[in-house]
């Protein structure tokens, strides 16, 4: 098969109607895979992953060692603390914030040192721990809990082995844009949230 | 099987025709559609396009640290102005102020002009807000608000790097004599602009 011929049948696969994953919670694979996906299909935590795996490309490598432990293991005890309360938290204002913060770090390449970036990493991971822990609904709690501390942890990890190979000023330059992206969506975001009450109609 | 006889070719243009497409009836709505709806939206206004277009190309004849400094900066504060758009604060003037950042920014380019990097950085910021605030209060009323800023964000980001792919042009004597005359075509589309306005009003 020629590279032009796979090329062609890539994109027509892309264009192949499929199922629309919108931040659902899909049970067909079981808890584990339902709470893996939950992260990765839930914008504004990935967009603080990715501006936080920017930033801290930036930093020293001890200090990105230590955020990928923080996000693992503040996303499982977050998860487990508000499954095990019921609690409701409201994720959205938090997130839009570290948004901006890691979004605005990544942009301007501010070295900073790990014991601010370890905490940001730590806030960032509860709120996904949060959301994950509120979405458990009728599934096995383990599986889903498990599955959605794995993927933030590894969503963040591979984008740090990707970006860590970004070696030319323009790759920089392109992250830093992304990171500068995600501070604007982050701005946006906080904003609807705020003004939720007084635009009911286009913020919902 | 290598694509190089006519047959193969209009086998695959039938079975893209074939593929079965979402019907977009009520078009604009949802996450989605508020992406796609946001993210057209500096792609179909030549004023924006023109002026995005030129953020790049002037941050390219600047250098370093234009180059990267105003394209981060112009989605900050037009997310800034995008808010204030959607929650109705008022800018008058916005489109002449729009069509202003062409004439401005492509006059720029034209003469290729050294400014101060605060200097260019205030006047990017003054029209990334005024851009803003359009794409957020023409915000179609059933998009999803969230999608359709990080839609023109996306978007407008594209639109910066092109900006800086032609810029890098100047480094051809040929090339940025061609960019220069862009940016005063891009100028003088701007006059176009306001003088559209004046005769509105």
């Amino acid at each position: 098969m020629s590279l032009r011929l796979l090329i062609v049948l890539v994109i027509l696969s892309c264009l192949a109607p499929s199922g629309a994953d919108a931040h659902m919670v899909w049970a067909g694979g079981g808890a584990f895979w339902a709470g893996f996906l939950h992260p990765l299909t839930s914008l504004d935590e990935v967009c603080f992953l990715v501006a936080l795996s920017i930033w801290s490309t930036f930093n020293e490598p001890s200090t990105r060692v230590w955020v990928l432990g923080t996000i693992g293991a503040v996303t499982t005890v977050a998860a487990v603390i508000l499954w095990w309360s019921g609690q409701e938290l409201s994720t959205i204002p938090a997130m839009a914030t570290l948004m901006i913060v890691t979004g605005l770090g990544g942009a301007t390449r501010l070295k900073v040192q790990s014991a601010i970036l370890v905490p940001l990493a730590a806030i960032g991971a509860w709120f996904i721990g949060s959301e994950t822990g509120q979405a458990v609904g009728g599934l096995s709690p383990i599986g889903f809990i498990v599955g959605a501390s794995l993927s933030p942890t590894m969503l963040f990890l591979y984008l740090l082995m990707g970006l860590e190979r970004l070696n030319s000023d323009w790759q920089s330059i392109a992250s830093r844009a992304v990171a500068s992206w995600i501070a604007a969506i982050g701005i946006m975001m906080l904003t609807f949230e705020l003004a939720r009450h007084r635009l009911p109609m286009q913020l919902h | 099987m290598k694509i190089t006889s006519i047959l193969p070719r209009v086998v695959l243009a039938i079975l893209f025709w074939l593929v079965a497409r979402p019907a977009f009836a009520h078009i604009g709505s949802g996450f989605g559609g508020g992406f796609f709806s946001g993210f057209s939206h500096p792609l179909l206004g030549p004023d924006h396009l023109l002026a995005m277009v030129s953020v790049g190309i002037w941050g390219a004849e600047l250098g370093a640290p234009a180059i990267w400094v105003l394209p981060i900066t112009f989605p900050l504060i037009m997310a800034i102005g995008g808010a204030a758009g959607i929650v109705g604060m008022p800018l008058p003037g916005t489109e002449i102020i729009i069509a202003l950042s062409v004439i401005v920014l492509g006059g720029m380019v034209a003469m290729a002009a050294r400014l101060n990097l605060v200097l260019a950085l205030v006047i990017v910021g003054v029209f990334a807000f005024a851009h803003g605030h359009a794409h957020g209060a023409e915000m179609p009323a059933s998009a999803d608000a969230l999608a359709f800023s990080v839609g023109f964000v996306i978007a407008t980001g594209m639109l910066h790097a092109l900006g800086i792919a032609i810029g890098l042009l100047i480094k051809w004597p040929v090339g940025f004599g061609a960019v220069r005359a862009m940016g005063g075509l891009a100028a003088l589309f701007g006059l176009y602009l306001i003088a559209e306005h004046v005769i509105d009003l």
